[in-house]
């Protein structure tokens, strides 16, 4: 999963031999906008400024007051992390769910944590591939940061797409996102998964420090990835803000 | 010059293999070989040219009676005077000397130093860690089960009144028996090219302290490894040499030491007696640490100690035959806790040594500033630590010869002590303070004199050394040096004053405080001389790995240019649609031309030479005329890499460029170049450079087995995310993750760590097999028997019905396949049946098991592989081979190779072979069904053969696959249990199937087990990766042909330009790393491995194009 959104850039490179393609998706596209009520910019940007916030204290400062640290309590830190950014992601996106007149908040909030257990275990999953050590106290960790990890990637797109398969695809393996909602998820997951993933670089060297510890280093880069995509994605909006909505509309057209 | 292209890419990987051998022959000549070494032996009457470190001792002693009575003692304490430096000495000093040469006459006379011990007993345990012999209180945790197991060491230590002591004694890296040999005997630090030679090792050139013995008429008896034999061939007196190699005979050289040396030790025919055990580092590379043969093995060495020690305690009384006999029990290297040694860990570095002295004084004398203190222990004090560097030095002086003339090892102050203290104050039994101060004091002379002598020998050893060798030392270090040297040669201008007033006076008192006075001066000397030898030492150790930079430069040049040469041969290929491209893959005359052309010149420099004495071009042509044939070799190699890389389709011809190129305007991109890439390309980018990055540090080149599961990881999310894209074959991503993630994990299964110690009988089956026969048989059925089956079935049934392989050939491999795998299951059926017990045979039955069925499956594969070379060539120049088959032909040809050569492969890395095997087969399916989803899922709006058209031109098509295979190739490597290291090779292996030890047939097994599964099978994989990948069997265009040719020649190039990029940063990094404190642990062996499989890979190219491209008939022929 991480690797598969390695490359935010993707679309740079298949749009250029995939016309039919291309013509196909904008087709699609067409017909999901006609029943699609598209929250605006802005309130994408408060909700993500929240929960950047939610998980920056949830690492450092909520522990930090309970006397705990990620690097030597990593399970605890997590948990706490989790505990307090969990529900601050799942409210907050709550409110941006798509079709807010089919589906009501709680079923958004509802799916949202149906689907937490099934990115726990592709997380894990995909953690063990990569090398996270299997031993008994290994694997609590690995749960852990599984769990934090999917909370940041999976749950958010939960919440807002619910189970359309077709926007998953369109996000996690085309990486085509649509409008600022969409974009924001989309670049807030990669952003998570390759900080994992670039996180895991400093684990071999032989420095003999803890944070070097699996998953340490890896959760800092999650959460500094998840960090930079919220700053990004923030600062973004607010510099195209009149720009972004003429674009959607000629995209449209 | 009409070369086909086939031909034309056999010149030219020709060519990639002489250029790249030429660099990595460059620059291991500057890395590697480093120390000259000089062949002057020190000799006797070498130190009358000494200073004056001895004659101006006590030159006013004969004024008093009093001093003469402090004189008599110190000639007995051991070593004083010099023959040769004894002209100094005044009547009344000679008168002393006189006095007391009785007793020094007993000890022979000394060379250099005077002899403290007449006789030495060594024993030598191979690979004996520190903590076999330290007593498990220093270590944390549980005693572990080979603590305390050599306790007669310890115990001697500790009883009243001991004159034994550990020590912890550090070897420098590579930790192999052979270097290790070398440095102990020679004092002088290793070169690493020495442990290409491991396997014939060549004799020492070099002084050493076996030759000074022998040279000043001590007879050197020994006993063990035969090692020692390849080193000193003619220096023994006596030798009881037994072989080596074999690391599954536990027992011979140990049985054969322990049988000859206790009628040696009765005998009176040898000065020293070396005993090498080699045992404890069979059993660790065999078996483990933690065996208990391991504990068996070290019981057995307890008891032959303790025979040696009471032995030596009871012929020891005056008179005796072991009088004045030093023993010393200690071990050449440590080793990891798999029993692997080679490196630079501490395990491996840390070793023991035990000296027991049979004089009879338990105290030192020692100030305690001498003192070092390494391990703590709680009952005998410190254990203090010695280099390895020192122990030649320190047994010269013991045993009075001449120092080896290159050795830069001090005399170890504590061993010196304890060898040399003061004999009779132990003999009067005085616990006076007066008399420790006087024995202090003596002890303190002797030793000062002894690293006087010490320091002019290393300081003469470095002056020679900076006369005779190319790079030297830098000058302002040996101005450092010198500085040191004489602040120590000063220092004691004070100390005979003293020692006369302290003659001349009569008061107790004041002679006391004198005294006090006169070991202080002597002490300040000792440090001063302790200092100089010290950093003698330090700069030995940074120079002797002293780089030739202009050979590693031009070195790592040239590997560059491989990979230009490649990548611009790769930029040629991908224009080589149309015909009269080809010639740039291997433009044969401008290459010819300039080297010859090149070459030229210089020879006539040198054929003119005397023409040109006493002009300015005279050191020049000086020069090169002594390194000649370097010179011409450098020179035609830089001209032809100048030639082939100017040589521009331009200059071909200008004229049918031009025509081509307004041919191709409507395609103006073709002339760029085609940097239409996809996401898997840059992934694999990615990954590449991270990888090559990583090898700059040492963490990742240990770790990286871990970076390239990682990166194995990554790519497969790259695949998983292409399935889902395409919406196919998902399962097929996911299932190559679960193999990526679980291959390289089945070789860590306790499963068969316990199994490896299996396969060799021995009285472990005992302890390990009748753990349970159920789950024996159970456990062999299921990872031999099973996964041969099901490895036999893909084979025969997967591939036979799939139409790339249905011809007659491949029916002839399936059945040599099919024979060899079930030689394999039988062969290891009958080892774990034997080995539990479960059916006894006879030894004829179990020879006939254990040598000829490994044998009849080597000999399958050859015949395998021949059959198909001789398919390839007869068949294929038959007229009517249908033209749109050479694809198929190709990837039969391919799979034959590899599937024949699978059966020695597998069958070489052991019982876990079969198990990897398949998950291998799996792994590799997943891979080629995943090629067929990246590969189409790109362009679907085009046409089919415009497509392949399109696809063909494109310079980075292949290098997606080419770049995982690469991955997968290097995975594959690691997740056989190999690693780039020299512990990582696998000696049992070379030894399935044959008892005795033969340098080129246990080199050849050694080598196809080391590079078979990660060079051999994927080369001849490749092509089919490829061609496979691509679909290119379904194009049946006119330029079918050449497209394949084209395709394969560049996945080759791209395979090669790949590991060329990995092995120039191996390279570079060990270059820029060359003073890093791992880079002979560490950078080193994985830069030899690297260069080694970087060669291989070129020799096996250059194998699998000539079978596959150029034993076929150019169509143009047949029509």
């Amino acid at each position: 999963m991480e690797g598969a959104k390695v490359e935010t850039r993707k679309r740079e490179f298949s749009g250029k031999d995939a016309g039919s393609v291309r013509k196909q998706i904008a087709d699609a596209h067409t017909q999901e906008m006609v029943h699609r009520s598209k929250p605006c910019a802005g309130k994408v940007g408060i909700v993500q400024a929240l929960c950047g916030t939610g998980v920056f204290l949830g690492l450092w400062f909520v522990p930090a007051m309970m006397g705990y640290n990620l690097i030597d309590q990593p399970v605890e830190t997590l948990r706490i992390c989790f505990a307090l950014s969990f529900p601050v992601l799942l409210i907050s996106y709550s409110t941006l769910r798509l079709q807010p007149e089919i589906c009501p908040m709680w079923w958004a909030a509802f799916r949202g944590l149906l689907s937490l257990p099934v990115g726990i275990v592709a997380a894990s999953f995909v953690g063990t591939v990569f090398g996270a050590p299997i031993s008994y106290e290994s694997a609590v960790k690995t749960f852990h940061w599984a769990a934090l990890i999917s909370a940041l990637t999976v749950v958010p797109v939960a919440v807002v797409v619910g189970g359309s398969w077709s926007t998953w695809h369109r996000l996690f393996a085309r990486t085509e996102p649509d409008g600022p909602l969409e974009l924001a998820l989309c670049l807030s997951a990669h952003c998570a998964a390759i900080g994992s993933w670039v996180g895991a670089w400093p684990m071999p060297l032989d420095w003999e420090r803890r944070w070097q510890e699996w998953p340490v280093c890896c959760t800092y880069g999650t959460v500094g990835g998840y960090l930079l995509s919220v700053i990004f994605s923030i600062a973004w909006y607010s510099a195209n803000r009149g720009a972004s909505s003429e674009g959607e509309k000629k995209k449209v057209n | 010059m009409t070369l086909s292209l086939g031909k034309r890419s056999l010149c030219l990987f020709v060519y990639l293999l002489v250029l790249d051998g030429v660099a990595i022959f460059f620059f291991t000549r500057g890395f590697l070989l480093t120390r000259t070494e000089l062949s002057v032996f020190s000799e006797c009457s070498d130190v009358s040219n000494c200073p004056s470190c001895f004659d101006r001792s006590l030159k006013c002693h004969t004024e008093d009676q009093q001093a003469e009575d402090l004189a008599a003692n110190r000639p007995t304490s051991g070593l004083l005077i010099d023959s040769h430096c004894t002209h100094g000495l005044d009547e009344g000093a000679k008168n002393v000397a006189a006095g007391t040469s009785k007793q020094v006459n007993d000890f022979n006379e000394g060379c250099w130093t005077l002899p403290a011990i007449k006789k030495a007993v060594i024993l030598i345990i191979d690979a004996l860690r520190f903590d076999f012999v330290a007593h498990s209180r220093n270590f944390n945790g549980e005693p572990k089960p080979w603590m305390d197991k050599l306790s007669i060491l310890q115990r001697l230590v500790e009883e009243q009144n001991s004159t034994a002591r550990i020590f912890k004694f550090i070897a420098d890296p590579p930790t192999t028996t052979l270097q290790r040999l070398k440095g102990i005997t020679t004092g002088g630090l290793p070169t690493f090219i020495d442990i290409g030679h491991s396997f014939g090792a060549p004799a020492i050139a070099e002084d050493n302290l076996i030759s000074q013995l022998q040279r000043t008429g001590k007879r050197v008896v020994m006993m063990g490894d035969d090692t020692w034999m390849q080193l000193f061939p003619t220096q023994f007196s006596m030798a009881y040499p037994f072989p080596s190699y074999n690391v599954k005979d536990l027992h011979t050289v140990d049985d054969g030491v322990i049988r000859e040396l206790f009628p040696a030790l009765h005998r009176n025919d040898w000065d020293v007696l070396i005993g090498h055990f080699l045992g404890v580092d069979h059993v660790g590379h065999i078996f483990g640490v933690e065996s208990p043969l391991m504990v068996e093995k070290l019981k057995q060495y307890n008891d032959v100690i303790e025979n040696v020690a009471t032995l030596l305690k009871n012929m020891s009384e005056p008179g005796g035959l072991l009088e004045d006999t030093l023993l010393i029990v200690m071990g050449d290297h440590g080793q990891t806790l798999n029993g692997d040694h080679g490196g630079g860990t501490p395990e491996e570095v840390e070793t023991a040594l035990f000296a027991l002295s049979t004089h009879h004084n338990s105290r030192s004398s020692l100030p305690e500033s001498l003192k070092s203190c390494e391990v703590e222990d709680p009952v005998i004090g410190c254990i203090s630590s010695i280099p390895q560097l020192d122990f030649s030095a320190s047994m010269s002086s013991f045993l009075g010869v001449p120092f080896p003339y290159g050795s830069v090892g001090q005399v170890n102050a504590e061993l010196f002590d304890l060898v040399a203290r003061d004999a009779v104050s132990s003999t009067t039994h005085v616990e006076d303070d007066t008399v420790w101060s006087k024995a202090s004091l003596t002890l303190m002379e002797h030793y000062k004199e002894v690293l006087c002598i010490n320091s002019w020998q290393v300081k003469r050893y470095f002056e020679a050394y900076s006369a005779v060798a190319i790079s030297g030392f830098p000058p302002q270090d040996l101005a450092r040096l010198t500085d040191l040297y004489s602040t120590a040669q000063n220092i004691n201008t004070t100390e005979r004053d003293l020692f006369c007033s302290w003659a001349s006076s009569t008061d107790e008192s004041s002679r006391k405080a004198t005294r006090q006075r006169i070991l202080d001066e002597v002490q300040k000397q000792v440090e001063a001389f302790r200092e100089y030898l010290k950093a003698a030492a330090a700069l030995a150790r940074s120079q002797w790995t002293q780089f030739g930079i202009e050979w590693m430069v031009v070195g790592l040049s040239f590997l560059i240019a491989s990979v230009v040469i490649r990548a611009a041969a790769l930029r040629r290929l991908s224009h080589s649609g149309k015909q009269r491209w080809e010639a740039g893959l291997f433009p044969t005359k401008p290459l010819l031309i300039n080297s010859i052309g090149a070459s030229y010149p210089i020879i006539m420099l040198v054929v003119l030479h005397p023409l040109l004495t006493r002009t300015p071009l005279q050191p020049v042509v000086t020069y090169i005329r002594d390194n000649l044939s370097i010179v011409v070799v450098c020179v035609t190699v830089g001209a032809s890499v100048m030639a082939y890389l100017t040589s521009s389709p331009r200059s071909f011809s200008e004229k049918k460029f031009r025509t081509l190129a307004n041919e191709q305007k409507s395609d103006h991109r073709k002339w760029s170049w085609d940097m239409e890439v996809d996401f898997r390309s840059i992934a694999a980018t990615v990954f590449v450079i991270l990888h090559g990055f990583s090898l700059f540090s040492n963490s990742y080149i240990v770790a990286e087995e871990s970076v390239i599961n990682y990166l194995m990881a990554s790519s497969s999310i790259v695949y998983l995310r292409y399935s889902i894209k395409a919406r196919s074959k998902i399962v097929q991503a996911l299932c190559f993750m679960v193999l990526v993630w679980v291959l390289p994990r089945v070789q860590t299964l306790a499963l068969f760590k316990g199994m490896k110690a299996v396969d060799s009988s021995g009285p472990l089956y005992s302890t390990l097999a009748s753990r349970n026969l159920l789950l024996q048989v159970i456990l062999t059925c299921t990872t031999v028997v099973l996964p041969l089956l099901v490895v036999t079935w893909i084979l025969r049934c997967r591939l036979g019905r799939s139409h790339y392989c249905a011809g007659r050939l491949w029916k002839t491999v399936r059945s040599g396949v099919s024979i060899s795998y079930f030689l394999i299951g039988v062969y290891w059926i009958i080892m774990d049946l034997t080995n539990t017990e479960f059916i006894t045979m006879d030894d004829d039955m179990m020879k006939i098991v254990r040598l000829y069925i490994p044998r009849i499956i080597y000999m399958t594969s050859v015949v395998v592989v021949l059959a198909t070379i001789t398919a390839v060539i007869f068949s294929w120049a038959r007229p009517g081979v249908e033209v749109a088959s050479s694809a198929k032909l190709l990837i039969e040809t391919g799979a034959s190779v590899a599937a024949g050569s699978s059966g020695t492969i597998l069958l070489l890395m052991g019982r876990r072979g079969p198990l990897i095997s398949m998950l291998v087969i799996l792994e590799v399916w997943c891979f080629l069904e995943l090629q067929a989803i990246t590969t189409t899922s790109g362009s679907t709006d085009l046409s089919d053969a415009e497509d392949e058209r399109k696809r063909v031109d494109k310079i980075v098509q292949s290098f997606g696959a080419t770049a995982d295979w690469s991955m997968v190739a290097l995975q594959l490597f690691f997740s056989t249990g190999h690693s780039c290291a020299f512990d990582g090779l696998h000696f049992s292996a070379a030894f399935i199937g044959f008892d005795d030890f033969g340098f080129y047939q246990q080199g050849i097994l050694l080598a196809v087990e080391t590079f078979g599964a990660s060079h051999l099978l994927p080369v001849f994989g490749l092509p089919v990766i490829i061609l496979l990948g691509q679909n290119l069997l379904r194009s049946r265009g006119r330029d079918d042909e050449r497209m394949v040719i084209t395709e394969v020649t560049k996945g080759y190039l791209w395979f090669g330009t790949l590991r060329a990029i990995i092995a120039v940063i191996t390279t570079a990094s060990v270059c820029i790393q060359r003073r890093h404190l791992m880079v002979w642990g560490i950078f080193a062996p994985k830069f030899v491995f690297d260069a080694l499989g970087f060669l291989v890979l070129d020799v096996l190219v250059i194998l699998a194009t000539a079978i596959f491209l150029i034993f076929r008939r150019p169509k143009q022929h047949e029509a």
